[in-house]
């Protein structure tokens, strides 16, 4: 059954039409520009010179606000390289997490959302240059990972396949990722049948992730995204399709009956997702820059998010006190384990000291 | 302009119109009062006439209220027509006078900018040079929110911005609280006389730990433990320290709980902290302790480093680091 308000919010999902797409002059004539513009005849079309200064630019919405996010594409040039290690693999000589830039910024509008901290305006960025993109992929996995293992994240600064029906990224990349059997491509998203736009006949290295959060949080801070039940179903069908599916619990929110919302999320996931089909869990507990605090309080007064205690870790971002995470942790470790012992868990951004107390305890 | 005697009761005295070109907030007329009975009137006011013989004041709003209050029934004055004085001469007299006597106040400032904006705004290019560069008038609405919130708190609030006892910054500190806790917090930084730092502070950890428990902020700030810092305690620093250290334990009631446990565990050592200082990680992010031996010679660290070895014999050390984990009971209780 669906909750109360259930049926508004499915209502109002996944139904991103922007009404004004604001195009880079540097790629007005680029094959997938063109192709993307014909298929949103009826949007206003508004050319600009840069997506990161738009404050000079003459368009009709700015800002990060929602009317901006849902109601204004970017096509935009990718500057620079577009495959980069992760944060926090920067300083090791041989990194081997990527994450690859194919947009930035996605329509869906979480409350928690960090990225919410990182772009002056809220609009989904979409690189049209791709083939760069591509190419780049390609020589970059014969260079880090023919013979060592690599993983590469689409949906780090933005959902990877939220945009899938125009960009067709994932549908392109995932070719190329074949011959590397020990490298990874990670597509993380909050869509739902995103199964029929993914190829058949999937690579072994593909993983198709969802980011999960129980019926309650969702409702509360997870603006135009499908519901968790229907991505639940999403992952199935991709499971069916062959694709290893992950689950990201990140990130896992502490607020009132939130034992009871993880246990049933967790439980639906074993409904309907078959264990030795789950890559993995990663877990993260909500964490906050001051910066994404600061946006959380301006753009959403009265969200709760805040609320529980939190410390400034060495990071400068705010985590939910040690005992609170470890608790949180804990208690979904339990459950998923409860469903299957064997189930590979990782904790993300995370000290050694919280690995010791969730696993060692 | 003419100066002549003008009876009291043709002088506007209430509403919109009387207040015109008035930019007066002065909670505190006593001194006033008390410099015109012994002195008699020292400067004249300013009105302006209308045809039908109505005074409005231009300058010296206060002192004809005083002169009101004082059983005074005339002034003398100087009268202008509204011919010979247009609502330009009018501001530009008023802001004048005030500016050189004695500079406006904050609510002084919203009541210029608020009016010059809404009423005047075709004037305020020819009052550039009455306004000087102290008084900037803002160019955006956004930069004039700030003042009309000022202008929208209840009397008692205004009239401490007036006085200084709450600065505008403190006074804007009040949009971030309910309207039914805006005297509460008042009477906090005032009676504690908190900086505006402090005020801040006060301020973002009621909203937090009324947020966090559920509660109103002014049912907050009216408990038991703050009315008992307003009440009794006379020193206004030592308030602040106190209240301060209150909000802190009800925002972080988990860390706190988890120092007092450290603090009552290091307390058992049995140990002179100028000795030897054991301190935990701060946010307790590690289950680490950092112990310090502070020795002048030799013996004394030999007798520091065995005073530590028997707290490890009796089992005080590991006391220590037991108040550092998360044990399974010591986990917040599932709501």
């Amino acid at each position: 059954m669906i909750p109360k308000g259930g049926l508004d919010k499915i209502r109002d999902m996944v139904t991103y039409r922007p009404k004004h797409i604001y195009v880079e002059t540097r790629i007005r004539q680029a094959p997938l520009t063109d192709r993307i513009l014909q298929s949103m005849s009826g949007c206003s079309v508004h050319e600009i010179q840069d997506h990161r200064s738009l404050e000079d630019e003459p368009v009709p919405l700015k800002g990060y606000d929602a009317g901006m996010k849902h109601n204004v594409l970017i096509l935009a040039h990718h500057p620079g390289p577009c495959i980069r290690p992760f944060p926090g693999s920067r300083e090791d000589p041989t990194p081997t997490e990527f994450y690859v830039a194919h947009a930035n910024g996605c329509p869906f509008d979480c409350q928690y959302c960090f990225l919410q901290g990182y772009f002056d305006h809220g609009a989904p960025v979409l690189f049209v240059n791709q083939e760069d993109l591509l190419e780049e992929l390609a020589a970059h996995l014969e260079q880090n990972a023919r013979n060592r293992p690599a993983v590469y994240h689409a949906g780090e600064f933005s959902d990877a396949l939220a945009m899938e029906c125009w960009s067709g990224f994932a549908a392109a990349a995932i070719p190329v990722m074949q011959g590397y059997p020990a490298a990874r491509l990670e597509l993380r998203t909050k869509c739902a049948g995103v199964e029929a736009l993914l190829p058949e006949g999937p690579l072994s290295n593909i993983t198709v992730s969802w980011t999960l959060t129980p019926w309650e949080a969702w409702e509360r801070n997870e603006h135009r995204t499908p519901s968790p039940r229907v991505r639940i179903r999403s992952a199935r069908a991709c499971q069916e399709k062959g694709y290893r599916v992950g689950i990201r619990l990140d990130p896992a929110l502490v607020y009132p009956g939130w034992e009871s919302g993880y246990a049933s999320l967790i439980q639906q996931i074993y409904e309907h997702l078959r264990p030795d089909g789950i890559e993995s869990f990663v877990i993260g507990g909500f964490r906050y820059s001051p910066i994404l605090g600061n946006r959380i309080k301006e753009r959403f007064p009265s969200n709760s998010l805040l609320l529980p205690e939190f410390v400034r870790c060495k990071d400068g971002k705010y985590r939910y006190f040690r005992p609170l995470r470890v608790s949180l942790y804990r208690e979904l470790v339990t459950q998923i384990r409860g469903h299957d012992p064997k189930a590979l868990i990782h904790l993300c951004m995370e000290t050694d000291q919280v690995h010791r107390d969730v696993f060692e305890a | 302009m003419e100066y002549r005697r003008i009876e009291l009761d043709r002088v506007l005295q209430e509403g919109a119109d009387a207040e015109l070109y008035v930019f007066t907030c002065r909670p505190d007329l006593t001194e006033l009062a008390s410099s015109i009975e012994r002195a008699g009137l020292l400067v004249a006011p300013v009105l302006q006439e209308d045809e039908r013989g109505a005074c409005r004041v231009v300058c010296g709003w206060s002192r004809i209220q005083v002169l009101r209050r004082l059983g005074w029934e005339s002034v003398d004055a100087f009268v202008a027509s509204d011919r010979e004085m247009t609502d330009a001469d009018c501001l530009s007299r008023s802001i004048l006078e005030n500016r050189w006597h004695r500079g406006f106040n904050e609510v002084e400032k919203a009541l210029l900018f608020t009016r010059l904006k809404d009423r005047f705004h075709h004037l305020l290019p020819g009052l550039t040079d009455a306004l000087g560069k102290d008084l900037r008038v803002p160019r955006e609405a956004k930069g004039l929110e700030p003042y009309r919130f000022l202008l929208s708190l209840p009397g008692p609030i205004l009239e401490g911005v007036a006085r200084g006892e709450l600065t505008l910054a403190q006074a804007l500190l009040l949009r971030g609280l309910p309207e039914r806790a805006h005297r509460g917090f008042f009477r906090i930084v005032t009676e504690c006389r908190l900086t505006s730092q402090e005020a801040r502070k006060a301020a973002e950890w009621i909203g937090e730990a009324a947020g966090r428990e559920g509660r109103d902020e002014a049912e907050l700030i009216d408990e038991e433990a703050i009315r008992q810092i307003l009440n009794e305690t006379t020193d206004p620093r030592r308030k602040a320290q106190l209240l301060l250290s209150v909000l802190n334990n009800r925002r972080h009631p988990l860390l706190e709980s988890w120092k007092a446990r450290f603090a009552s565990a290091r307390s058992q050592l049995g140990v002179q902290e100028k000795d030897i200082q054991v301190s935990h990680d701060p946010t307790f992010e590690t289950a680490q302790i950092k112990v310090q031996i502070r020795a002048a010679s030799e013996p004394e660290f030999r007798q520091r480093l065995a005073t530590l070895s028997n707290a490890i014999r009796e089992g005080k050390i590991e006391r220590l680091f037991r108040a550092l984990s998360v044990d399974s009971e010591d986990l917040p209780r599932k709501r």
